[in-house]
């Protein structure tokens, strides 16, 4: 018998769980609890139970009874509460906003670096830092660019004294980690620079850079190749291609202009791109003269450097169109990142 | 520079339609920026890198054409007939440093009319205006080989000589686009017997010029150091296409040859007899590089396996004369015309360059190196995870600002700010030494576009001047903050602001001692006003910008400031964690609020504390301030937490109370606080 109870109880629970109207419930109430019902006619039952048996069976059958009784209180109770949807008193309108803590936003800048930084760290470079206002040393004659030579023009610079300048680049750090460390080196450095340019939509005279350095013995173009499509893909996507094109820069040599297919139309062209391909940065392998001006053996040592401008990646990336909203910090665009 | 196709296809048969050719030179190195479509013809606008001048000329182009498609590059004829007359005429070259080879050929007789319409058509396709024969074939044989000419009407030089000098200061000339000169011995000149007729490389003078009705000719085509010329182009402003090659340098071995190609063109369209001599002055001294290029060593550059044959082909093609040399190496002539060649890397690029560095298999086989980051850029981050946390956006803004007073804000230095020489705008020359000014205009920009209550923060760098001898300012990384937010307190931004430099600097395990205390900066409102010392050092200064400065900047509120030195925090922040067990044993709460005197800080009551020399008490928490209703005017109100804990059992309420009792009578001994 008692496993005839357990056998009510549970059922009783899984009928009572199931009630979906209140006709449904009063149905319930007759078979269990009712004068008639399943618990009064077990109940019936007890005196013609053996004598030992019967204060437990009542027991039992008196818990049974209160466990029913009050599960179909509480069903009835909410039965109820779902019948009077626009009942008075305080309900939560769950549709009301949350109350959210302030969060900033970090410059979208600062995020491109961050991002950029981070596949690099995975390669084993590491962050280096240089001066802003160099001296001129550093921003052309140890990078093989000559006084009086046109390409200079290529590095417009604003100058504060005759041999001190705002950097034009971050090629400067290359020249001043090698003077303090010797191979292997694997450096990324980000940072500002600087160029007489009028501002307009893609042009400003401050903008930020990200080089990238890497010396040892073995190095080769090859290398390069793999160490930029790596990045690349990890940054814009696994099915980013790349493709290589000559170029010049003084301080590299053999020197490439590095264009990636468009993440936008998948390289098939479109308003963004034009081609299919856009470029992103410059590279090549360190130019023997950039060696011998900071006393490696050329001969021993070879390397890759890299450069590209942290604005260009982040505009391509999220699609901003003019470089002016970098440096206005309107918070309806600063709040977007 | 603009190139014709039609024109280009006079000297290489190769199969490619304009935009294919377009594709192949800019995969070659020479950016093909557009394509124009001619009449019948097609110019394409090609960027040639500032070490190719080579290919400033049409048959450099040719030449690259024809490497890479493989096809034949067809040179033009150069032979003229001489005629018997001699050369009555001297030439004079005073500086041969800046001038060190002139040729000058006399042709007599000319007749001047316009071009035919071919040499027109040339022109023209590449944006040429047409003049007369004689100029039209010299600005041609320019565009052709990339050799500047210059025509003189030789009746019009003084004295049948041309001296090749410095100018005398005093001297001018009047060029040919009628722009007058002022000259001094900076500008190399080409003189006749009493003045300068050209400026040399740049441009001609107007006196001496090819018109109409000029019957006997001084062709010049001579090598300048591109210094000189470049000098005297800036000075002049007077950009041409004679100084732009000049500049990039022009080929030795091809200075004869254009006056040999020029003086053939005017014999052939202008008539007129070519004198038996030529004046020369200075061909001996061309000396021809010799490189040598192993194969080992381009493969080991490369990262490839080229085949010497295939290295040898291309370089032949391109010009140079190559022979072998040891067991896998060559020894290469370099052509005259390639002056950017004279290193094994050089020759190396040349192959990569052509057989293509997409056919360069990519590599990414690299040791492993795993390096910790640094320790600027660990505190860097960590500070920026924390404002951004806590609701502050980062904003970047120029390092170059005006000359408005906020300059002044400095916390770090009042010297006078660093100047830029050359300023894109006039008065923003000034390399900023705070960022707070930076930060209002932010505000500013946002609170004029209905965005309010702006919380923003800038790390970046300052730029000191220095009192020493160093060349270079300190930069230093500042980090600024802007805080406002809604309500009628300002004490309560002051605090909010406060709070999260404190709280930063906790988090960051600044180690030292902090010391806070008022500050009379110009900037800030006296009342509000805070400077904090690290160790006895500045590390930053925080307070309510002054209303004055307020209404300078046209804000609609003051918001709270602080600028920190960034540097000072990343030397002296510890981002190692130590476990500290838990205690075993609870602590014992007690609450106190005294009354004391305004002038009484929660420094000094801290301090008292702290020296009262309690062995069970473990931290002083601050919760209340209250001035107002029951507290006389002049006092003021502090409320705080004391928690007492003992290592090694669970304190006793009365233990507790004794220790709180003697806070009290600390407190009221020494700073007259008053239970309240
Ligand atoms: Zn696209």
């Amino acid at each position: 018998m008692k496993a005839e109870l357990q056998g009510i109880k549970a059922e009783a629970e899984d009928e009572l769980r199931r009630i979906g109207s209140p006709d449904e419930l009063e149905t319930l109430r007759v078979k269990y609890l009712g004068r008639k019902g399943i618990l009064s006619e077990l109940l019936a039952k007890i005196p013609s139970l053996p004598a030992e048996q019967r204060p437990e069976m009542g027991r039992l059958l008196n818990e049974l009874k209160k466990d029913i009784t009050s599960r179909y209180e509480g069903a009835k109770t909410a039965l109820l509460d779902m019948q009077r949807p626009k009942a008075v008193g305080p309900v939560q309108d769950v549709t009301l906003p949350g109350r959210r803590p302030p969060l900033g936003h970090k410059h979208p800048l600062i995020q491109t670096i961050e991002d950029i930084k981070d596949i690099f760290a995975d390669m084993g470079f590491q962050v280096a830092f240089g001066p802003e206002v160099e001296l001129e040393f550093y921003n052309f004659e140890a990078l093989n660019i000559p006084l009086d030579h046109p390409s200079r023009d290529d590095f417009d610079t604003f100058y504060l004294k005759d041999d001190v300048l705002l950097r034009s680049q971050t090629s400067t750090v290359q020249i001043r980690i090698m003077e303090k460390q010797r191979p292997p080196i694997r450096i990324i450095a980000p940072g500002k620079v600087f160029r007489p340019d009028t501002v307009d939509a893609t042009h400003s005279f401050m903008f930020h850079q990200i080089e990238g350095l890497m010396v040892e013995e073995g190095v080769t173009f090859g290398h390069l190749k793999g160490v930029l499509a790596l990045f690349a893909q990890a940054y814009f996507g696994p099915d980013t291609r790349m493709r290589f094109r000559p170029s010049f820069f003084p301080f590299t040599e053999p020197s490439a202009e590095v264009e990636i297919s468009c993440s936008l139309c998948k390289g098939k062209g479109c308003s963004t791109c034009g081609s299919g391909w856009m470029e992103i940065l410059g590279a090549g392998m360190v130019d023997p003269n950039v060696f011998k001006a900071v006393g490696y053996d050329a001969e021993k040592y070879t390397g890759f450097a890299f450069g590209m401008g942290v604005e260009r990646i982040a505009m391509l990336k999220y699609g901003i169109d003019d470089i002016r909203l970098f440096f206005e910090n309107d918070m309806r665009f600063l709040s977007q990142f | 520079m603009k190139v014709s196709y039609c024109w280009l296809k006079e000297y290489c048969d190769f199969d490619l339609s304009a935009q294919e050719l377009a594709d192949t030179l800019t995969d070659a190195g020479f950016v093909v920026e557009e394509v124009n479509p001619l009449q019948d013809d097609y110019c394409l606008d090609v960027e040639v890198t500032s070490n190719r001048p080579d290919c400033l000329g049409v048959l450099g182009i040719a030449r690259e054409v024809a490497a890479i498609t493989r096809s034949k590059l067809r040179l033009p004829e150069v032979d003229y007939k001489a005629g018997k007359a001699p050369v009555d005429f001297k030439i004079h070259v005073e500086d041969s440093e800046l001038c060190p080879h002139y040729t000058a050929r006399v042709i007599r007789g000319v007749k001047i009319g316009p071009s035919p319409s071919w040499l027109q058509k040339h022109l023209e396709a590449v944006g040429l205006r047409p003049i007369n024969n004689v100029v039209d074939i010299t600005n041609f044989v320019l565009l052709e080989s990339g050799q500047p000419l210059h025509a003189f009407d030789m009746d019009k030089l003084t004295d049948k000589k041309i001296v090749v000098r410095r100018a005398v200061k005093g001297e001018a000339i009047k060029t040919i686009d009628g722009t007058r000169c002022d000259l001094t011995p900076e500008t190399l000149v080409i003189a006749d017997g009493v003045r300068p007729v050209a400026i040399a490389g740049v441009m001609g003078g107007v006196d001496t010029e090819v018109t109409e009705a000029t019957k006997n000719i001084l062709l010049e085509s001579a090598r300048f150091m591109p210094s000189t010329v470049r000098r005297a182009a800036k000075r002049f402003t007077l950009s041409t296409d004679s100084s732009y090659r000049f500049e990039r340098g022009v080929d030795p071995e091809g200075v004869d040859w254009a006056s040999r190609r020029a003086a053939r063109l005017i014999q052939e369209l202008a008539g007129g007899e070519v004198a038996r001599d030529v004046i020369d002055i200075g061909s001996g001294k061309i000396k021809k590089h010799v490189v040598t290029l192993t194969m080992s060593r381009l493969n080991a550059v490369l990262g490839a396996q080229i085949e010497p044959a295939t290295a040898k082909d291309i370089l032949s093609r391109l010009g140079f004369e190559v022979k072998a040399a040891g067991k896998e190496g060559f020894s290469v002539t370099v052509p005259g015309f390639r002056g950017d060649v004279s290193r094994e890397i050089d020759l190396i690029e040349e192959v990569a360059r052509i057989y293509g560095y997409n056919n360069i298999p990519t590599d990414t086989r690299l040791s492993i190196q795993v390096r910790p980051r640094g320790r600027y850029e660990q505190v860097e981050g960590k500070a920026r995870e924390i404002l951004v946390g806590w609701g502050l956006t980062e904003v970047i803004t120029y390092s170059i600002v005006d000359d408005t007073q906020h300059q002044r804000f400095g916390a770090f230095s009042n010297a006078q700010a660093l100047t830029i020489r050359n300023p894109i705008r006039k008065g923003e020359d000034r390399l900023r030494q705070t960022l707070m000014g930076n930060l209002l205009k932010v505000k500013k920009h946002n609170q004029d576009r209905d965005v309010p209550w702006v919380k923003v923060f800038e790390l970046s760098r300052i730029y000191l001047p220095t009192a020493g001898p160093e060349k270079l300012p300190d930069e230093k990384t500042s980090l600024c903050l802007l805080w406002e937010e809604e309500g009628v307190i300002p004490e309560r931004a002051f605090y909010a602001l406060k709070g999260i430099v404190e709280g930063m600097f906790s988090a960051l395990g600044l180690s030292g001692h902090q010391q806070w205390q008022g500050y009379s900066g110009e900037s800030f409102d006296q009342k509000m006003s805070c400077r904090v010392e690290l160790d006895g050092k500045l590390l930053g200064v925080l307070g309510e910008l002054k209303k004055e400065i307020v209404a300078e900047f046209d804000l609609n509120s003051a918001p709270i400031l602080a600028e920190i030195d960034f540097d000072a925090v990343v030397e002296r922040a510890d981002l190692t964690t130590a476990f500290r067990k838990l205690p075993l044993y609870p602590s014992a709460v007690r609450d106190m609020a005294v009354v004391v005197d305004e002038q009484v800080s929660w420094a000094d009551i801290e301090k008292c504390i702290a020296e009262s020399g309690l062995q069970y008490l473990e931290s002083v928490e601050f919760f209340d301030l209250y001035r107002g209703k029951q507290i006389p005017s002049g006092k003021k109100s502090l409320a705080f937490r004391l928690y007492f804990r003992a290592p090694d059992r669970t304190l006793r309420g009365e233990e507790a109370n004794e220790m709180h009792k003697l806070v009290e009578e600390r407190l009221g001994s020494a700073l007259g606080a008053v239970l309240r």
